[in-house]
């Protein structure tokens, strides 16, 4: 046996002594693997996303042709022309929407229905109140149109709601 | 709803439009009044309903917006159950005006339950002394506004403060003027929940007015209140 160490080999495994690479070497390797990620991540989308648009392309072939063969011009296109959809329930009140396709895109979206919108903005002051004025109540002697007030029906109307809420005991 | 309605169209040549508009509030009671068992707040109170009217979403709306807006003091859910008597009076009145206007008239007002909207000419408008009805104890000019007012006759047990589960003993009634009857009212009820702060909050929302009887028969009024006297 000749002088010096004992070399590890593993059979099968190629093995790559550590401190042997260069550094840089090791970034240009690295570096690769990224782009090469990339490349195979977005040749793979890409496929996705043709199969996707066909898949659009029949179904909106599929409701408009009414028996006709499918003429569509380009791949990955829309076909020309306003599509309405069915009334849909958004909660707050139906929506219903129109497309209108030109040149394969999309090139307007109407709101045919929409949700009833009734909010109204209102505004908080941030500012510090003014000392607010006050009086002693006191009858007037005067002929009004309409009067303003918490009515006993209603009054007798809510209590015995509460009556009945207690009740439950809910 | 189970409350009296005052209709008065100035420029209306025959009887047609009232009967529209108590058929309105017909049905408005016959859908929203918790005390019929086929209404559907009833049958959502029991389970019974799967989808709401469109009339029923938008009430939820619009008490969802009220209650972010009063900081949770305005809530029509309590106990489980839902009650949105405080939203829908106001909510139909409001209705029943677009209704009278869409034909074409112009001078008008509505009241019901002591809530009220005026439209075109002045109309001159009296607030109720809480502590004895047949009195009046402010006289507005209004034009074109809702007048609503929160109250009770008797001491608490009214309207409900969601936050502690009690009912404020504070104030007696708390009337708002606004642009409409649907703001006026859903902030009326908002505030009467908060008490004596209740002014405090009106004083701070813009194009509101309000003026607080609290249980001394000493009434608070917003800046901007004497306008309307």
């Amino acid at each position: 046996m000749l002088g010096g160490k004992k070399k590890k080999r593993r059979r099968g495994y190629f093995y790559i002594s550590y401190n042997l690479i260069n550094e840089k070497f090791k970034k240009i390797a690295l570096s690769g693997i990224v782009v090469l990620a990339f490349v195979f991540y977005a040749i793979h989308e890409k496929n996705e996303g043709v199969t996707a648009v066909s898949n659009i392309n029949t179904v909106i072939d599929t409701k408009q042709a009414n028996g006709t063969s499918s003429n569509i011009s380009q791949a990955g296109k829309f076909k020309d022309g306003q599509y309405i959809s069915s009334v849909a329930d958004a909660f707050f009140g139906p929506l219903q929407i129109k497309t209108t396709i030109s040149n394969g895109n999309i090139i307007a979206i109407e709101f045919l229905q929409y949700p009833n919108d009734r909010s109204t903005s209102i505004e908080i002051s941030n500012a510090s109140l003014p000392v607010l004025r006050s009086e002693a109540i006191a009858s007037q002697n005067a002929q009004v149109d309409i009067v303003s007030g918490a009515t006993q029906t209603s009054e007798a109307f809510r209590q015995a709601l509460q009556e009945t809420l207690d009740k439950a005991n809910l | 709803m189970g409350m009296p309605v005052s209709v008065e169209i100035v420029d209306a040549t025959d009887t047609k439009i009232f009967k529209k508009v108590f058929d309105y509030f017909k049905s408005v009671d016959e859908r929203f009044s918790p005390f019929k068992e086929t209404s559907e707040v009833s049958r959502i109170n029991n389970g019974n309903i799967c989808k709401e009217s469109l009339e029923m979403k938008e009430i939820f709306k619009l008490a969802e917006q009220t209650k972010r807006e009063s900081n949770g003091y305005f809530d029509i859910f309590r106990k489980g159950k839902m009650d949105p008597s405080g939203i829908v009076k106001g909510w139909a009145i409001y209705r029943a005006a677009e209704l009278i206007s869409e034909l074409g008239f112009q001078d008008f007002f509505i009241e019901a339950g002591g809530d009220i909207q005026t439209a075109g000419k002045k109309w001159k408008v009296g607030i109720r002394n809480p502590f004895k009805v047949s009195e009046i104890v402010k006289v507005l000019m209004v034009t074109d506004c809702g007048v609503a007012t929160s109250g009770t006759y008797e001491r608490g047990d009214h309207i409900y403060d969601p936050h502690t589960g009690l009912f404020p003993h504070e104030i007696a009634s708390l009337t708002v003027i606004g642009r409409n009857i649907l703001e006026a009212d859903r902030f009326a009820t908002a505030a009467f929940a908060m008490g004596r702060k209740g002014i405090e909050f009106i004083e701070k929302l813009k194009g509101f007015e309000g003026y607080m009887v609290d249980n001394e028969g000493i009434a608070t009024m917003t800046s901007g209140f004497e306008k309307y006297v």
